[in-house]
Protein backbone atom coordinates (compact mmCIF):
# COMPACT_ATOMS: atom_id res chain seq x y z
CA UNK A 1 0.00 0.00 0.00
CA UNK A 2 1.56 3.59 -0.46
CA UNK A 3 -0.24 7.03 -0.77
CA UNK A 4 -1.29 8.37 -3.55
CA UNK A 5 -2.00 12.28 -4.33
CA UNK A 6 -3.57 13.48 -7.34
CA UNK A 7 -1.25 16.61 -6.88
CA UNK A 8 2.37 15.42 -6.19
CA UNK A 9 4.87 18.07 -5.63
CA UNK A 10 8.71 18.16 -6.28
CA UNK A 11 9.82 19.41 -3.28
CA UNK A 12 13.49 19.92 -5.32
CA UNK A 13 11.69 22.17 -7.88
CA UNK A 14 11.32 25.32 -5.24
CA UNK A 15 14.09 26.84 -4.51
CA UNK A 16 15.26 27.38 -1.56
CA UNK A 17 16.57 30.86 -0.16
CA UNK A 18 18.83 30.71 3.17
CA UNK A 19 17.84 34.11 3.76
CA UNK A 20 14.09 32.98 4.30
CA UNK A 21 15.19 30.60 6.84
CA UNK A 22 15.85 33.58 9.67
CA UNK A 23 11.90 34.05 9.67
CA UNK A 24 11.24 30.18 9.83
CA UNK A 25 10.90 30.30 13.72
CA UNK A 26 10.12 33.55 14.21
CA UNK A 27 6.56 35.06 14.74
CA UNK A 28 6.03 37.26 12.05
CA UNK A 29 2.04 37.42 12.15
CA UNK A 30 1.14 37.28 15.82
CA UNK A 31 -2.09 38.45 15.57
CA UNK A 32 -3.44 36.26 13.36
CA UNK A 33 -1.59 33.05 15.43
CA UNK A 34 -3.04 34.18 18.75
CA UNK A 35 -6.52 34.51 16.44
CA UNK A 36 -6.05 31.07 14.89
CA UNK A 37 -5.22 29.64 18.54
CA UNK A 38 -8.85 31.55 19.77
CA UNK A 39 -10.45 30.01 16.93
CA UNK A 40 -8.94 26.34 17.28
CA UNK A 41 -9.55 26.59 21.24
CA UNK A 42 -13.67 27.94 20.69
CA UNK A 43 -14.32 25.47 17.77
CA UNK A 44 -14.97 22.12 18.20
CA UNK A 45 -12.56 20.32 15.14
CA UNK A 46 -13.90 18.34 12.85
CA UNK A 47 -15.46 14.62 14.43
CA UNK A 48 -13.25 12.99 11.86
CA UNK A 49 -10.64 14.99 12.49
CA UNK A 50 -9.76 14.88 16.06
CA UNK A 51 -6.89 12.68 17.00
CA UNK A 52 -7.71 9.09 19.02
CA UNK A 53 -6.46 9.65 22.83
CA UNK B 1 -4.56 25.46 -10.27
CA UNK B 2 -5.53 26.96 -12.96
CA UNK B 3 -4.21 30.88 -12.57
CA UNK B 4 -0.71 31.95 -13.26
CA UNK B 5 1.84 31.33 -10.36
CA UNK B 6 4.51 33.49 -9.32
CA UNK B 7 7.79 31.99 -8.77
CA UNK B 8 8.29 30.84 -5.27
CA UNK B 9 11.17 30.83 -3.20
CA UNK B 10 11.30 28.51 0.10
CA UNK B 11 13.52 28.48 3.42
CA UNK B 12 14.96 24.78 3.46
CA UNK B 13 12.35 23.56 5.96
CA UNK B 14 9.31 24.69 3.75
CA UNK B 15 7.84 26.62 6.30
CA UNK B 16 8.34 30.17 5.10
CA UNK B 17 7.57 31.12 1.38
CA UNK B 18 8.01 34.21 -0.49
CA UNK B 19 7.55 35.87 -4.11
CA UNK B 20 7.48 38.88 -5.67
CA UNK B 21 3.97 40.41 -7.12
CA UNK B 22 4.52 42.44 -10.10
CA UNK B 23 2.08 45.18 -11.51
CA UNK B 24 1.67 48.79 -11.62
CA UNK B 25 2.38 49.56 -8.34
CA UNK B 26 5.87 48.13 -8.68
CA UNK B 27 7.19 45.25 -7.08
CA UNK B 28 5.99 43.68 -4.13
CA UNK B 29 7.62 41.04 -1.78
CA UNK B 30 4.97 38.98 -0.05
CA UNK B 31 5.87 36.75 2.73
CA UNK B 32 3.66 33.60 3.62
CA UNK B 33 4.22 31.84 7.14
CA UNK B 34 3.35 28.43 8.30
CA UNK B 35 3.43 28.59 12.30
CA UNK B 36 2.85 26.20 14.65
CA UNK B 37 -0.15 26.68 16.66
CA UNK B 38 -1.23 25.09 20.20
CA UNK B 39 -3.15 22.45 18.79
CA UNK B 40 -0.46 19.71 17.48
CA UNK B 41 -0.31 19.75 13.38
CA UNK B 42 -2.12 22.13 13.26
CA UNK B 43 -0.36 25.74 11.24
CA UNK B 44 -1.41 29.37 11.03
CA UNK B 45 -1.03 30.65 7.24
CA UNK B 46 -0.05 34.20 7.82
CA UNK B 47 0.93 36.11 4.48
CA UNK B 48 2.18 39.68 3.96
CA UNK B 49 4.01 41.99 2.38
CA UNK B 50 7.67 42.85 3.26
CA UNK B 51 8.55 46.57 3.20
CA UNK B 52 11.17 46.74 0.81
CA UNK B 53 13.10 49.38 2.42
CA UNK B 54 12.70 48.64 6.06
CA UNK B 55 12.16 44.99 6.02
CA UNK B 56 9.23 44.65 7.76
CA UNK B 57 6.20 42.27 7.39
CA UNK B 58 2.73 43.27 7.52
CA UNK B 59 0.13 41.63 6.53
CA UNK B 60 -2.06 44.89 6.59
CA UNK B 61 -0.75 46.30 3.57
CA UNK B 62 -3.10 46.80 0.63
CA UNK B 63 -1.09 46.28 -2.43
CA UNK B 64 -3.48 46.98 -5.62
CA UNK B 65 -0.42 45.09 -7.67
CA UNK B 66 -4.35 44.38 -10.05
CA UNK B 67 -2.99 40.56 -9.82
CA UNK B 68 -5.01 39.47 -6.94
CA UNK B 69 -5.79 36.10 -8.07
CA UNK B 70 -2.20 35.27 -9.44
CA UNK B 71 -1.47 35.99 -5.74
CA UNK B 72 -3.78 33.49 -4.51
CA UNK B 73 -2.87 31.07 -7.09
CA UNK B 74 0.39 31.51 -5.21
CA UNK B 75 -0.42 31.65 -1.94
CA UNK B 76 -2.36 28.27 -2.81
CA UNK B 77 0.56 26.45 -4.24
CA UNK B 78 2.65 26.83 -0.98
CA UNK B 79 -0.33 24.83 0.53
CA UNK B 80 0.50 21.97 -1.56
CA UNK B 81 4.29 22.54 -0.95
CA UNK B 82 3.77 22.69 2.41
CA UNK B 83 1.55 19.92 2.83
CA UNK B 84 3.67 17.76 0.52
CA UNK B 85 6.74 18.15 2.89
CA UNK B 86 4.06 17.67 5.82
CA UNK B 87 1.17 15.17 4.74
CA UNK B 88 -0.44 15.37 8.14
CA UNK B 89 -0.54 18.87 8.57
CA UNK B 90 -3.87 20.72 9.06
CA UNK B 91 -3.81 24.55 7.97
CA UNK B 92 -6.16 27.03 9.33
CA UNK B 93 -6.28 30.22 7.59
CA UNK B 94 -8.12 33.48 7.69
CA UNK B 95 -8.32 37.07 6.31
CA UNK B 96 -6.78 39.69 8.21
CA UNK B 97 -9.98 41.81 7.29
CA UNK B 98 -13.43 40.72 6.45
CA UNK B 99 -12.59 41.56 2.90
CA UNK B 100 -9.47 39.17 2.63
CA UNK B 101 -11.83 36.39 4.39
CA UNK B 102 -14.34 36.52 1.54
CA UNK B 103 -11.20 36.84 -1.05
CA UNK B 104 -10.18 33.86 0.58
CA UNK B 105 -13.78 32.50 0.29
CA UNK B 106 -13.77 33.36 -3.11
CA UNK B 107 -10.21 31.39 -4.20
CA UNK B 108 -11.41 28.03 -2.68
CA UNK B 109 -14.76 28.07 -4.37
CA UNK B 110 -13.74 29.10 -7.44
CA UNK B 111 -10.91 25.76 -7.46
CA UNK B 112 -13.12 23.95 -5.30
CA UNK B 113 -13.24 20.77 -7.74
CA UNK B 114 -9.72 20.93 -8.28
CA UNK B 115 -8.83 22.21 -4.34
CA UNK B 116 -11.51 18.88 -3.10
CA UNK B 117 -9.61 16.45 -5.28
CA UNK B 118 -6.83 16.59 -3.08
CA UNK B 119 -7.97 18.73 0.31
CA UNK B 120 -10.79 18.53 3.10
CA UNK B 121 -12.44 21.71 3.39
CA UNK B 122 -13.83 23.01 6.17
CA UNK B 123 -15.14 26.70 6.56
CA UNK B 124 -15.97 28.14 10.27
CA UNK B 125 -19.52 29.30 10.31
CA UNK B 126 -21.95 29.58 14.07
CA UNK B 127 -18.89 28.35 15.92
CA UNK B 128 -18.60 25.27 13.91
CA UNK B 129 -16.69 23.88 11.35
CA UNK B 130 -18.68 22.69 8.31
CA UNK B 131 -18.20 21.50 4.80
CA UNK B 132 -16.68 23.86 2.64
CA UNK B 133 -19.69 25.40 -0.34
CA UNK B 134 -19.98 27.91 -2.45
CA UNK B 135 -21.50 30.53 -1.98
CA UNK B 136 -21.64 30.74 2.34
CA UNK B 137 -19.82 32.77 3.94
CA UNK B 138 -17.12 31.81 6.57
CA UNK B 139 -14.91 33.54 9.28
CA UNK B 140 -11.95 30.83 8.72
CA UNK B 141 -11.25 28.04 7.22
CA UNK B 142 -9.17 24.02 7.89
CA UNK B 143 -7.36 22.17 4.84
CA UNK B 144 -5.56 19.11 5.35
CA UNK B 145 -4.79 16.66 2.66
CA UNK B 146 -6.78 13.55 1.72
CA UNK B 147 -4.74 10.47 1.85
CA UNK B 148 -6.25 8.14 -0.38
CA UNK B 149 -4.29 4.85 -0.61
CA UNK B 150 -4.15 2.44 -3.35
CA UNK B 151 -2.91 -1.29 -4.16
CA UNK B 152 0.76 -1.05 -5.01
Amino acid sequence: MKSKKSTDIDLSSVKISEELNKYAHQNLFPEKLAEANRILAETPLPKAWREKK
Amino acid sequence: MRHEKYPLQSDSLFLVFEFTSTGPKGFVRKIILYSPTEVRNYFNLGFGDMDMVTGEISDRSITNNGDSLQVLATVAYTVYVFTARYPNACIIAKGSTPARTRLYRMGLANQLTEVATDFEVYGRRNNRWQVFRRNVDYSAFIVRRKHIFVSS
